[in-house]
């Protein structure tokens, strides 16, 4: 029985209550006791943090408006050096602190970010002509030292965050109005980020890393939604548009590509992860994909209709219907899959 | 920085309960609606529904303007039946009635959207009509429609319409200091609603303190970003004095009523630093009231344990100091010696506090 380990939020009291586990006047005293006012001591500790972080953010906040204010009559050395200077300071406030402990490991999660900073005002200062991706791919390259050596999760976050940045920069040097270009850009952002989930769930553990469920599912969404917003634009441009002229948009074979892999995916999802890994939030993310694809069909279908007749209200309303359909089997589809979840955790020994 | 709430079994203990009082309604308490991300998917799909519904009905013309009104009748109606079908408590919810709550929810919203035309028709576009007319539509929704949304964007944009109301008196002055006297109002009577909470959660108030303290506190920080609401256009700027004083009187208020239930004095040597460092808060920011509410908003997340509105706190501090620093009309270079000053007058006032506070505790696990 887990219950008395859970927090006494007040809607769980009141649960509690209308069961009729707790009488009026228990109601009424565990609800005093979970809302108490913080101790003395917790108070004192909170209103220093309170004045210390106000006042440190006001005092550094007015030294960069300082240097901003005077950053034009700043020479190039000048700016440099004082980004230099800035990284210098956080990189050893993070040796000294120590890089397996949190400050440490913040301080040198702004490392990473100055190093950023100082590429680009070296860029700035000494213009080379060098593409921007460069400046994120070699910040990611340059903050992986940083990485191995704080194995902070979310310096792991950033450093893909830099890497989809470069990704996405290389690839709109090339993108153009080419439709193919685009799908084959979104597989291979769906690539590197479901990459980034599998190394994660297979091997951050063992490497030290550590984030609970959250940081592998905000990245499995990364990998996912790159794939159904293509196979929705797919859909909605190069299979049910049937006027399309030369010069319109489509995704051609890459955009049947992306569809495909889409379907796959989603597939695979739907089977692993109600039962070999049951996941709530997996199976959630594979039906938000579905929904968008089959919600871009549905509207590119009734652009058409509108198209080749004078009717505007009644398409409307066929879209409410179908929304409302949709809305309703996922609801229903997704709450049965909560509670079998539900179902098969109770039974586990 | 908000401590987390106790264990149930504590609370029980500190209750004079068993532990394990509340093992025998274990499946209630833990009894899961369905999770966050369920309910944003399947609430975004309700709410393009019910706006395609809506588009169809533009689209059509099916609605005559002069009837609006009616038609906004008609729908509030509609939710308020629709939403009393479903369970109140929104975490008891599965993923279908998610699914009908929202679709509730966004028959309300269209329900304001058709009386504030209608009712503006019907009145040839008076502000105090219309006003008067949506704080009647909001408390009715506050009332009846048993949802925790629904009673918070009832009890905050009550407020709001209050406001509108205002926008129809020609004396500019009255309103400057009626507008900051209903956002005091809101402001004291949303702090008693945090402050008397476990009171109120176990009597008959229990399902509207919680949203209506919200709804209030979102409001009050709200209406205080004075330019920018005043860049919507129906509002008059409010004085602003009078605000920032009354918000400063609050927060010392709750400062010495907290130091009183805690069993010290209320004032001593290091109440009179806090006390002092409050006044020249005020002084410094007295155009932009905004930073003492934001503030109250962080002692009163922290005295609430309420993570929701302490967060509310950090987000309207950060947003009201920038506006501040932003609608200030001096040279980059005087904006950031303001700040540094400030940022240095705090630190020095917390060195000296933690001095005469005289309790080493406080920095033991900085």
């Amino acid at each position: 029985m887990s219950s008395p380990t859970r927090p006494a939020t007040p809607a769980r009291l009141r649960r509690l209550h209308a069961a009729g586990a707790l009488d009026a006047d228990g109601y009424r005293r565990a609800l005093a006791a979970a809302l108490a006012l913080p101790p003395a001591a917790a108070w004192r500790r909170f209103l220093d943090r309170l004045m210390l972080a106000i006042g440190a953010t006001l005092t550094v906040t007015g030294i960069v408006a300082f240097f901003a204010y005077n950053w034009a009559s700043l020479g190039r050395l000048g700016r440099v050096g004082l980004v230099e200077l800035a990284l210098v300071t956080v990189g050893g406030v993070a040796l000294w602190a120590g890089v397996d402990r949190l400050g440490g490991q913040l301080a040198g999660m702004a490392a990473v970010a100055l190093t950023g900073v100082l590429l680009g005002a070296i860029g700035q200062a000494y213009q080379q002509g060098a593409d921007p991706w460069t400046l994120f791919a070699v910040t990611a390259a340059l903050g992986l030292p940083w990485l191995m050596a704080t194995r902070f999760a979310p310096l792991w976050l950033l450093e893909l965050i830099l890497a989809n940045l470069a990704l996405g920069l290389w690839w709109i040097i090339d993108l153009g109005d080419d439709g193919g270009a685009v799908a084959r850009f979104l597989l291979a952002l769906s690539a590197l980020n479901g990459g980034a989930w599998l190394s994660w769930t297979q091997g951050a553990a063992s490497a030290g890393l550590s984030a609970g469920r959250w940081l592998p599912r905000v990245v499995a969404l990364a990998a996912l939604a790159p794939l159904a917003i293509g196979a929705a634009a797919y859909v909605a441009i190069d299979v049910l548009r049937y006027d399309a002229g030369p010069d319109d948009l489509r995704f051609g074979p890459s955009g049947l590509a992306v569809f495909v892999v889409w379907v796959a995916v989603t597939a695979a999802i739907l089977v692993l992860f109600r039962r070999r890994w049951p996941d709530l939030f997996m199976l959630a993310a594979a039906m938000l994909g579905i929904c968008t694809v089959l919600t871009a069909g549905m509207f590119r279908w009734l652009i058409e209709w509108v198209q080749r007749s004078s009717d505007v209200g009644a398409p409307w309303l066929v879209m409410a219907a179908f929304l409302l359909a949709e809305g309703g089997l996922t609801a229903v589809w997704l709450r049965r899959q909560q509670l079998a979840m539900a179902a098969a955790e109770d039974d586990s020994p | 920085m908000i401590l987390p709430p106790p264990t149930l079994g504590d609370a029980l203990a500190a209750a004079g309960l068993p532990r394990e009082a509340g093992a025998g309604g274990a499946g209630a308490a833990n009894a899961g609606g369905s999770p966050w991300y369920v309910r944003l998917l399947v609430g975004g799909l309700a709410w393009a529904a019910a706006l395609s519904v809506t588009g169809f009905l533009a689209a059509t013309g099916m609605i005559d303007e002069d009837a609006f009104a009616y038609w906004g009748t008609a729908a509030a109606a509609a939710s308020i039946v629709l939403a009393r079908r479903g369970p109140s408590d929104a975490d008891a919810r599965g993923a279908v009635a998610d699914f009908v709550a929202q679709l509730a929810l966004v028959l309300s919203l269209l329900a304001r959207v058709l009386l504030v035309i209608g009712v503006g028709t019907w009145a040839d576009g008076n502000q105090a009509v219309v006003g008067g007319a949506m704080v009647v539509l909001e408390i009715v929704l506050f009332i009846a429609y048993p949802d925790f949304l629904q009673r918070f964007f009832a009890s905050g944009l009550a407020c709001c319409w209050l406001l509108v109301v205002l926008g129809e008196v020609d004396d500019v002055l009255f309103v400057a200091y009626a507008r900051d006297i209903v956002t005091l109002l809101a402001a004291f009577g949303g702090a008693w609603l945090w402050i008397d909470r476990p009171r109120l959660l176990a009597g008959r108030l229990a399902d509207y303190a919680t949203p209506a303290g919200y709804g209030l506190a979102v409001f009050v920080v709200g209406a205080l970003l004075q330019e920018t609401i005043a860049a919507f256009g129906r509002f008059l700027p409010g004085a602003r004095w009078p605000a920032t004083a009354g918000l400063a009187i609050g927060v010392v208020l709750l400062l010495v009523w907290v130091r009183g239930r805690l069993g010290r004095p209320r004032v001593d040597a290091g109440a009179g630093v806090l006390i002092v460092l409050v006044a020249a808060l005020a002084y410094a920011t007295r155009i932009e009231p905004g930073i003492l509410a934001a503030v109250g908003v962080l002692l009163l997340g922290f005295l609430a344990r309420d993570g929701l509105l302490y967060g509310l706190g950090v987000v309207a501090l950060g947003a009201t100091v920038w506006h501040f620093f932003y609608g200030m009309q001096e040279t980059m270079l005087v904006k950031s010696g303001i700040l540094v000053a400030g940022g240095l007058v705090l630190l020095g006032g917390r060195w000296v506090w933690l001095r005469l506070a005289g309790d080493a505790a406080v920095s033991d696990d900085r």
